[in-house]
């Protein structure tokens, strides 16, 4: 399936794309319109499903672990975290847009993150000396973040990637990437990320 | 001293973070003043900040999610940062605990804590991470007697406002990694299978523990 995954890839083929803009608030309208130019792109040669976490109704997870000991697999909130989960069980890519906040991966971000765990199983195997749990569902797709550039600072960027590297470790994708972009290279490096045929919109 | 124990556990009251908080409360001195702060309750934040605005050291306590702080413990950092004057110039300690046995789960989160503090222009004075949190709400406190005797001495430390006893840090995250004798024992006993398949049985829905909802097969 990896093998088919690249291949594909490499041809330019049709990919499943979920991109999860975590932008808290006003003031990132340049880097906004860049990604969802940049979404508009790629949908000419993949499917591309586009969420806006501000927009959306999404409890915080509680960490009640009845998704993995009462419902399996099935969060207690029906929210519209269930329909980012229908499409991340069918992804290729699931990528994090944004922002850093406070240093770090937004408040809203980290909320979307925290109830990405019905796709994982409750048990634990050992993984380089470090217990991780196994996933759910064969697709893991890969993940990546992007980081929308304000000069952060370096440790606040080494922090965020590491971050998805630890969280690579649970959920199992094939390849993790990150990049922090300024709203002009969104576009180019979603494309060179996902591959396909598309050329680079102008303007 | 007035100290606020921030709360990050979505569980609230009845979280493994307010059980290591009481181990500390309990052994501080009559003359610190505790001041309790939960961060579940989203809509009460701006009250909160008035509540712990005061106070003289901050000990921030929070389980690891998805390898970092809980989603609400993030939303409470934010919401500290808009009201930095109240924080800047005090101490602040943080705890991280995970259900995983090992506390090297929680070294990037942990910079993050160091980050966040000199962001807010505070004085880090340390940060703990334990593993194995999990079971804690479910074993009387004879179970991690050298850890609760261990979260004594950190008590005493912050009524000091000195830096964290290194012994105890020491009891507190031992396990950091695992080595071989642990690998072999994990290999050919599935303990957290045990667990997790007990705690399912009783739900009945040991059955279903591989269901894949979204695909519907």
């Amino acid at each position: 399936m990896i093998a088919g995954r690249k291949w594909n890839q490499l041809c330019g083929k049709h990919m499943n794309v979920t991109i999860i803009n975590g932008t808290p608030g006003d003031g990132w309208d340049e880097f906004e319109n860049h990604l969802d130019k940049a979404a508009g792109t790629l949908s000419a040669d993949h499917r591309v499903d586009f969420f806006t976490l501000r927009d959306m109704n999404i409890n915080y997870c509680r960490g009640c672990f009845s998704c993995w000991v009462k419902t399996p697999g099935l969060c207690v909130f029906r929210d519209d975290m269930d329909i980012i989960l229908d499409k991340y069980v069918r992804s290729d890519f699931l990528i994090f847009a944004g922002p850093l906040k406070t240093g770090f991966l937004p408040a809203l971000t980290k909320k979307a993150m925290d109830r990405i765990i019905p796709v994982a199983l409750p048990y634990i195997r050992l993984f380089d000396g470090e217990c991780h749990h196994p996933r759910r569902y064969e697709n893991q797709p890969v993940l990546g973040l992007l980081l929308f550039d304000d000069s952060p600072g370096a440790e606040a960027v080494d922090i965020a990637f590491s971050t998805i590297d630890r969280l690579a470790l649970n959920l199992h994708p094939e390849r993790t990437f990150k990049f922090i972009v300024t709203a002009e290279k969104i576009e180019e490096v979603l494309i060179h990320e996902i591959g396909g045929n598309q050329r680079l919109s102008k303007g | 001293m007035k100290l606020a124990v921030i709360n990050g556990s979505p569980r609230g009251r009845d979280s493994n973070s307010s059980r290591i908080a009481g181990w500390i409360t309990s052994s501080l001195e009559g003359s610190v003043e505790v001041c309790h702060a939960y961060v579940f309750n989203i809509a009460r934040y701006d009250e909160l900040m008035a509540k712990i605005g005061g106070c003289d050291y901050y000990l921030f306590i929070f389980p690891l999610y998805t390898d970092s702080m809980p989603g609400l413990s993030k939303a409470f950092m934010e919401k500290m940062e808009e009201h930095k004057p109240l924080f800047s110039g005090k101490n602040i300690a943080f705890i991280i605990h995970s259900g995983f046995p090992e506390s090297s789960q929680s070294l990037t989160v942990e910079r993050y804590t160091r980050y966040f503090a000199s962001l807010l222009g505070m004085n880090c004075t340390g940060t703990i991470k334990m593993g194995g949190s999990e079971i804690i709400r479910s074993a009387p406190d004879s179970f991690f007697k050298d850890k609760v005797a261990a979260f004594q001495k950190i008590a005493k430390n912050i009524e000091r406002s000195e830096p964290f006893d290194a012994k105890a840090l020491e009891i507190i995250g031992s396990r950091k990694r695992h080595g071989a004798f642990f690998n072999f024992i994990f290999k050919h006993i599935d303990i957290g299978g045990i667990y997790w398949n007990r705690i399912l049985r009783k739900n009945k829905a040991y059955k279903s523990r591989f269901d894949r909802p979204y695909l519907n097969d």
